[in-house]
């Protein structure tokens, strides 16, 4: 890893959710192009440790820095405040929830092109040619006048993916984005996130769906708080048996 | 019954902000509404009763000189039930450097007449023995000379040696002429005080005297008397010469509905407030019910699921609501004669009467179950939509809206999101356009009165006038300098335009009236029809009600024994006398009375109407025989000060009302709107935008809602005014642009709306991103 620019470097991270301790003293560096992937059993830890990495919540102890866009020196945003982080929210990082969490008033064109007005980088002009690109990109020309109340899951959550990356974040955090769809809605998703990150894109990808966390480059294990394993993987490249295998022998060991 | 209690108890811990939203609008409602309803029933039987008290007759005539003579000659009419004879003293007085425009009533208080002796402040206090040098007063002469105990009240009885100084000891409830609406005042004084006035008067030279003696004859009609009061009024001036000696007459209906108007003008605004309230508190309800059912239909439909019958939950939210609305309204019933008994002291001012507060059990119970049925009716429309929740669909979460077409552009972002999430839940937004409308409405009738009635009193001065002037000298003999006087006048500004007026008795049709004689008939205030001349007569609105005559019809008018026909050439505005008055040109009154005598009161325009007052003083310090005057009267300042005050009063209820109303109406669509807020804020959007947007949403729909009410006011304020104003005399009411009737509810209303869901906005500070994932990754 040594030849890659780190963007999140925590130490020693902890957080605190009144007496009980979820993160105990967590050291982590994520990598600018990397696909990563958290995994582990439910209440190890996994969705805090990406919401502390984003900002939505703030650390109990330890220290979190991060490397702004165009910018050679690491930024402490430990205790970075709202005006900072909301800063970061609309311009570095992008988000792709469990639920598509679309704004029920704003077609889907509207939901993306919405992200992309409140950056303050790209021009009007810029945005709205960035929406149609990435419309046509994720085959929502037929949904994009439609609400997300009037789409399926699928063609709601390849929405959201187009908006949090409208901006060209630094960083996707997704949080369990294929737990709402079917096989076939999953798959599509998943060939997104992999078509980003073959483009480029840095991911950080919380999940307990093996399908899904075969897509990553760097698998990172969490059980009660801490970082336990980490398994790093050829790029995804379609369906490998090898990596499967890898993949699953390694979970093994943790029990999966 | 147990679920019942749970369900209850489970409905109250989700609802609670909306439900002790809906008691504290509903008792506002309810406390302005019975409050202002127990002062007003309370009010005229009060006033009846303390007049009956006092000895008011069925008409009481006020006479110069002696009236026991008279008094006795009128008992022995058939018809005549009673009379009783109060001796008094008119005289001229001056209060902290001001003198009054009209002459006062002193009257001895030797405890026959149970007089009410009551504090500033409008509390009982035992009667007192009034010693001598000492003074009681009208509490109404509090706002008209800003008087207070201890000031000295200048008596003007004679040129010579006949200015008594009296010290003001006290107040009392002038059950005759208390009300600011009436100009003479009654004092009561010591029997040696009063001995001696009467003495200086009767003593003094006709020259100098300034004072009169009089008495206040009561006459009461008996009651198997077969003629109308004004057949019975009839007979007694012709059989007796009681015209020869009467200042002025009174019914006691006639007076009594002066004594009342002030506070019946200041009930009939809060009830009519009242009214907007309750559409207001009713469309409130609605919407916050309707929140409720949409926030609640997912557990209710679990409920479904588990056997819950559709009646049984309607009946828990029924009862939960019904009780609370039934919790507001007697709440606020609670304290209304408290409050009632408040507003009565604090009026004392302007009434100078103390209203004895009355409840009036039938007419509030009676009121109280109307709107019990009429919230209960709604509620029962409202939560119909229980019945008709589909379990499953319910649970499983049906699509819905509509799609909106609006544009988002960087520049105006937060416009635009405001704008559409208005668009796309047009729905919710409908109780605030429909609040801000009638809200509007209401601030603006009230606006367009203040504006109309003035700083001072301005539009009342006009209405009441017979026509416009700054200044008016009359002089009362021959060796008054009128040439010289308009000199002085011209020092402090030049003269604009000049006209003389005289004011006569008269009778038309039989009736008696006040003539305004004008010597240049352009200065009435003509309203329809055309301004008389020597063969014809104006009319007010309440004359022509009063006679049954229109524009066109010929009228007797008679004075000083002589009778002439005139023909009714229009309708003026004159609200003089409550409106009892007519207009004549000189040259139409010379048939009938005597136009050389010292009838004539010279009324000056100046090019500079500030100078009036300066004028005034100076005229009244170096002249004699003269009596100046502005366009005011000595009660107008309470008047002004009761209605400026209800004016505040009215202003900030609609502001109380207005912040419940935004809490409960944005506190639901937060709730129901938390979900789209955290994603914004996902998206990069602060939360101070966010807010700017959602408090935009507000002002966009506050204003549609308030540019509505404004047209609405516009055609329909000026209608409402006059009808209102017909009470008072004032036939016409015409407002047009202002600052206060137009301006201020078109700023105000969006403006609280505004600034009060930006503050309500200050939980989506709150609104976490967390919250948001962890929710739905249930």
């Amino acid at each position: 890893m040594k030849n890659k620019e780190t963007i999140f470097q925590g130490t020693d991270m902890v957080k605190n959710f009144g007496e009980t301790t979820v993160l105990h003293g967590i050291n982590l560096e994520l990598y600018k192009g990397d696909f990563t992937v958290i995994m582990g059993s439910s209440g190890s830890g996994k969705s805090t440790l990406l919401y502390v990495l984003s900002g939505m919540e703030q650390l109990s102890e330890g220290k979190l820095l991060y490397r702004e866009k165009n910018s050679s020196k690491m930024l402490d945003i430990t205790h970075a405040s709202e005006k900072a982080l909301t800063r970061l929210r609309a311009e570095e990082f992008g988000f792709v929830f469990q639920r598509t969490h679309l704004v029920s008033s704003l077609t889907l064109k509207e939901n993306i092109c919405m992200a992309g007005l409140i950056c303050g980088s790209m021009s009007e002009k810029e945005v709205r040619e960035k929406t149609d690109l990435l419309i046509r990109q994720m085959c929502l020309e037929k949904a994009e006048d439609r609400l997300p109340a009037q789409v399926s899951g699928g063609e709601a959550q390849r929405a959201a993916v187009a908006r949090a990356v409208i901006t060209n974040p630094i960083i996707l955090f997704a949080d369990e984005p294929t737990g709402a769809l079917n096989k076939a809605n999953t798959e599509e998703v998943l060939n997104l996130l992999t078509a980003l990150h073959e483009e480029g894109q840095s991911v950080l990808l919380v999940t307990h769906d093996r399908e899904a966390a075969l897509r990553g480059n760097r698998i990172l294990y969490l059980e009660d708080g801490a970082i336990v394993g980490e398994l790093i993987l050829t790029p995804y490249q379609g369906k490998n048996k090898g990596r499967e295998q890898e993949l699953a022998s390694w979970l093994e060991g943790f029990c999966w | 019954m147990k679920k019942y209690q749970m369900l209850m108890k489970a409905v109250w811990k989700k609802q609670k902000e909306s439900i002790c939203g809906i008691v504290l609008l509903v008792f506002v409602l309810s406390l302005c509404l019975f409050s202002s309803l127990t002062l007003y029933t309370s009010g005229k039987p009060a006033v009846e009763t303390e007049m009956d008290r006092l000895g008011f007759g069925d008409f009481t005539v006020w006479v110069h000189d002696e009236g026991e003579g008279l008094a006795e000659k009128v008992d022995c009419l058939t018809d005549v039930e009673q009379v009783t004879c109060q001796p008094l003293v008119f005289a001229g007085y001056k209060i902290n450097g001001v003198h009054s425009d009209n002459e006062g009533q002193l009257l001895v208080y030797d405890g026959s007449v149970p007089y009410r002796f009551i504090t500033g402040e409008g509390e009982d206090i035992p009667a007192p023995a009034i010693a001598q040098g000492t003074v009681y007063i009208s509490p109404a002469m509090k706002s008209s000379f800003e008087v207070e105990i201890g000031d000295t009240v200048q008596f003007e009885l004679s040129r010579k040696e006949g200015i008594i100084n009296l010290t003001v000891a006290g107040y009392f409830a002038d059950g005759f002429m208390g009300s600011s609406m009436i100009d003479m005042k009654s004092f009561l004084i010591n029997s040696e005080d009063f001995a001696a006035m009467q003495e200086i008067v009767s003593t003094a030279a006709e020259v100098d005297a300034l004072g009169r003696n009089g008495s206040m004859l009561h006459i009461f009609q008996r009651v198997d008397s077969s003629l109308s009061e004004r057949d019975f009024y009839g007979k007694i001036q012709e059989e007796t010469d009681i015209s020869l000696y009467t200042e002025f007459t009174y019914r006691k209906e006639s007076l009594l509905n002066y004594m009342v108007l002030l506070q019946n003008i200041l009930c009939g605004f809060l009830i009519a407030f009242s009214v907007v309230l309750l559409i207001v508190c009713i469309i409130v309800t609605a919407h916050s019910l309707s929140a409720v059912v949409e926030q609640d239909k997912k557990d209710m439909a679990v409920l479904r699921t588990l056997g819950m019958s559709p009646k049984m939950l309607w009946g828990v939210y029924l009862s939960l609501y019904g009780g609370v609305i039934l919790a507001g309204l007697l709440l606020g019933l609670a304290p209304c004669v408290w409050i009632a008994t408040g507003m009565a002291k604090g009026m004392v001012s302007s009434t100078g009467i103390l209203i004895t507060i009355k409840t009036p059990v039938l007419f509030i119970f009676l009121l109280l179950m109307a709107l019990v049925l009429l919230f209960t009716t709604f509620l029962i429309l409202r939560t119909r939509k229980i019945f008709t929740i589909a379990p499953m669909e319910t649970i499983r979460g049906a699509a819905g809206g509509k799609r909106v077409q609006t544009k988002f552009h960087r520049k105006f972002l937060e416009w635009d999101i405001a704008l559409r999430e208005l668009c796309f839940g047009r729905k919710n937004y409908i109780a605030v356009i429909l609040i801000a409308t009638f809200l509007t409405i209401f601030l603006a009738v009230v606006g367009r009165m203040g504006t109309w009635l003035g700083q001072h009193g301005e539009g009342l001065m006009d209405a009441f006038s017979v026509a416009e002037h700054d200044l008016g000298v009359q002089p009362f003999n021959r060796e008054v300098p009128m040439d010289e006087i308009e000199r002085v006048i011209s020092w402090y500004s030049p003269i604009r335009e000049t006209y003389e007026l005289a004011m006569e008795s008269v009778t038309v049709n039989g009736q008696e009236y006040e003539a305004n004689v004008l010597n240049d008939t352009k200065w009435f205030h003509v309203l329809s029809g055309h301004v008389c001349d020597g063969d014809s007569i104006l009319i007010t609105d309440t004359v022509a009600s009063e006679l049954g005559i229109s524009i066109g019809d010929t009228v007797r008018v008679a004075a000083n024994g002589r009778i002439e026909r005139y023909q009714v050439s229009g309708i003026y505005q004159c609200a003089n006398g409550m409106g009892n008055n007519i207009g004549m040109s000189m040259e139409g009154y010379s048939k009938i009375g005597d136009i050389t005598g010292y009838i004539w009161c010279y009324h000056y325009i100046l090019k500079n109407g500030a100078m009036r007052d300066f004028a005034m003083d100076f005229l009244q310090e170096h002249y004699r025989g003269i009596d100046v005057h502005t366009n005011s009267w000595s009660g107008l300042n309470g008047i002004v000060l009761m209605m400026h005050g209800l004016m505040v009063a009215l202003y900030l209820i609609a502001t109380v009302f207005i912040l419940v109303c935004v809490a409960l109406i944005s506190g639901k669509l937060l709730q129901a709107e938390t979900g789209n807020m955290a994603i914004y804020k996902s998206m990069g959007l602060s939360t101070g935008r966010l807010r700017l947007s959602f408090a935009l949403r507000f002002l966009i729909a506050v204003t549609a809602g308030s540019v509505v009410g404004l047209l609405l006011s516009a055609v329909f304020a000026d209608g409402l005014i006059r009808r209102m104003f017909r009470l008072l005399g004032i036939g016409d009411f015409h407002s047009g642009f202002s600052m206060l009737g137009t301006l201020l509810p078109l700023a105000a209303i969006p403006l609280l709306f505004f600034l009060f869901a930006w503050t309500f906005s200050a939980r989506l500070k709150q609104v976490s991103i967390v919250t948001l994932i962890t929710e739905n990754n249930d």
